[in-house]
């Protein structure tokens, strides 16, 4: 039996036991890179509050998660390399060094692959996870920045800020098929929980560009609050929740009518930002105010900040699945 | 040999470690003035008025271009500084503004002023944060001048002569 077929097994059982029960299982937890204390909070989300702070290296920014493998991947912007967190203990295991400068990070469906953003150098590093000095190299665009992969793990979207687009990678040859104009200064990007459609944030732009994954076209583009950087879907792909990170503040997408919203006021300078289905919130974190904001996504308010360390960005996928 | 490949590529790696971009850099200060908070607020939120309590600053000449708002800064030192009003906020007693461009070693520069009541009645706290990046944006080797020390410690002069300028201007008369 495949593991990704078991795991399916499990998290159904998982959700049909905590439907019938009522009764929350244990919570996720959400891992919070501060850029200027060289550490990851971890936050268990039942309680929103920081249960473990990991040293990791200098001024790390990306995040992404393998929830089978239990394991985060953490970018160290400035010691150029991964560090790989194991999240039943949190404890830092093992570290990836690279030459080149890592911010995004993404983890594909089956684990077997970290693909890592490296935007200075212009590539994106497809790295072996069983095998980290393994590894395979895309030229994709200018400053490569956010990734999300298709849910077949067939294909990479990679957000390329200076070049103003998005690229496509096909993940077997790591050749870009098709590069799809975004608007100025792509930085995070998202996908819908069904795969179907891709959200581009446009930082100088201000605005979302809503990409067709089928057929490669950006539908719409609409517009958000001052300078958003990222962007993340709730489970049900009815919502679209953008940091804008001059406006201190959380645009709330409806992609059906393709228009903002809502508004919510959230800590200074947010960026990172993910949704979490097990308790329907949105986690953004706060660069300005060193905090991670929690917002109520049933009525779209801001609920708490959680202090974290400084500087808090959580570029990426950051919340790692309950263990039950 | 894995072990000696491994030795060997950590021998080689400093040669490399070099390679990184600019991270986004923080300054935060602030002040307490005794003086009201709405007192302290109206002399923030004046765009134009900065000469009054940033002594470096010899005059501020003010601009309204269609809905912007723009104020260059001319120093007693020689330069200037061109930044645009993002935002005055009343209710929360907020301003943010940008640096186009000018002097300071900086890039994509920008500020929040908050002003609130406290901690003791009658005081004012006054709280200074800019974002910014390093003059020079490219790879390594890094300009004089223009890497992250100097930008983070060109905006602390600001600050570290603003807020105590404020405070004066503010509780005086």
């Amino acid at each position: 039996m495949s593991s990704a077929f078991v795991s399916l097994i499990e998290s159904t059982i998982a959700a049909a036991l905590l439907a019938v029960s009522g009764v929350a299982c244990a919570q996720p937890f959400a891992y919070i890179t501060n850029q200027g204390s060289d550490s990851v909070s971890v936050i268990d989300l039942a309680i929103d509050k920081v249960i473990s702070t990991i040293p990791v290296g200098k001024g790390p920014v990306g995040v992404a998660i393998a929830d089978n493998a239990q394991k985060a991947y953490i970018s160290n912007v400035e010691s150029n390399s991964i560090s790989i967190i194991d999240t039943e203990q949190n404890k830092v295991i093992d570290e990836i060094k690279l030459s080149g400068s890592p911010v995004g990070l993404v983890v594909s469906p089956d684990e077997n692959t970290l693909y890592v953003a490296d935007w200075f150098d212009d590539q994106v590093l497809a790295i072996d996870t069983h095998h980290p000095q393994t590894r395979r190299i895309a030229e994709v665009g200018k400053a490569p920045a956010g990734m999300v992969v298709s849910r077949d793990g067939s294909r990479l979207f990679v957000a390329n800020r200076d070049s103003n687009d998005v690229a496509v990678v096909d993940t077997a040859s790591l050749l870009v098929v098709s590069h799809i104009q975004v608007g100025t200064h792509p930085f995070g990007v998202a996908i819908s929980p069904d795969g179907h459609s891709l959200y581009a944030v446009n930082v100088y732009a201000n605005s979302v560009n809503v990409i067709d994954v089928a057929s490669g076209q950006s539908t719409a583009t609409i517009r958000v609050g001052d300078h958003p950087y990222c962007a993340t879907v709730s489970a049900d792909g009815k919502r679209v929740y953008v940091s804008n990170t001059q406006g201190d503040s959380v645009t709330v997408i409806d992609p059906t009518t393709r228009r903002a919203i809502a508004t919510i006021p959230v800590d200074s300078i947010p960026e990172g930002i993910t949704y979490s289905a097990s308790n329907n919130r949105i986690y953004v974190a706060s660069w300005g105010d060193d905090t991670v904001s929690v917002i109520d996504a049933s009525s779209n308010q801001r609920l708490a900040s959680i202090p974290t360390g400084k500087q808090s960005r959580a570029f990426g996928q950051f919340i790692a699945a309950a263990r039950h | 040999m894995k072990k000696f490949v491994a030795i060997l590529a950590a021998l080689l790696l400093p040669l490399t470690a070099a390679a990184h971009g600019p991270s986004p850099q923080k300054v935060e200060k602030e002040i307490v003035i005794k003086a009201e908070p709405a007192k302290v607020w109206a002399i923030v939120k004046d765009f134009g008025g900065l000469h009054k309590w940033l002594p470096p600053v010899a005059s501020t000449k003010l601009e309204v271009k269609g809905e912007d708002t723009f104020r260059t800064l001319t120093l007693k030192d020689g330069g200037t500084i061109l930044e645009r009003l993002k935002s005055n906020d009343d209710t929360d007693m907020k301003q943010k503004y940008e640096i186009v461009e000018g002097v300071l070693p900086v890039s994509d520069y920008n500020a929040t002023i908050t002003v609130k009541a406290g901690p003791g009645a009658g005081e004012t706290t006054v709280v200074w944060m800019a974002r910014f990046y390093r003059k020079y944006k490219l790879n390594p080797p890094i300009p004089e001048g223009q890497d992250d020390k100097s930008a983070i410690d060109a905006v602390t002069g600001v600050f570290d002569a603003g807020l105590p300028g404020l405070k004066k201007l503010a509780e005086g008369k």
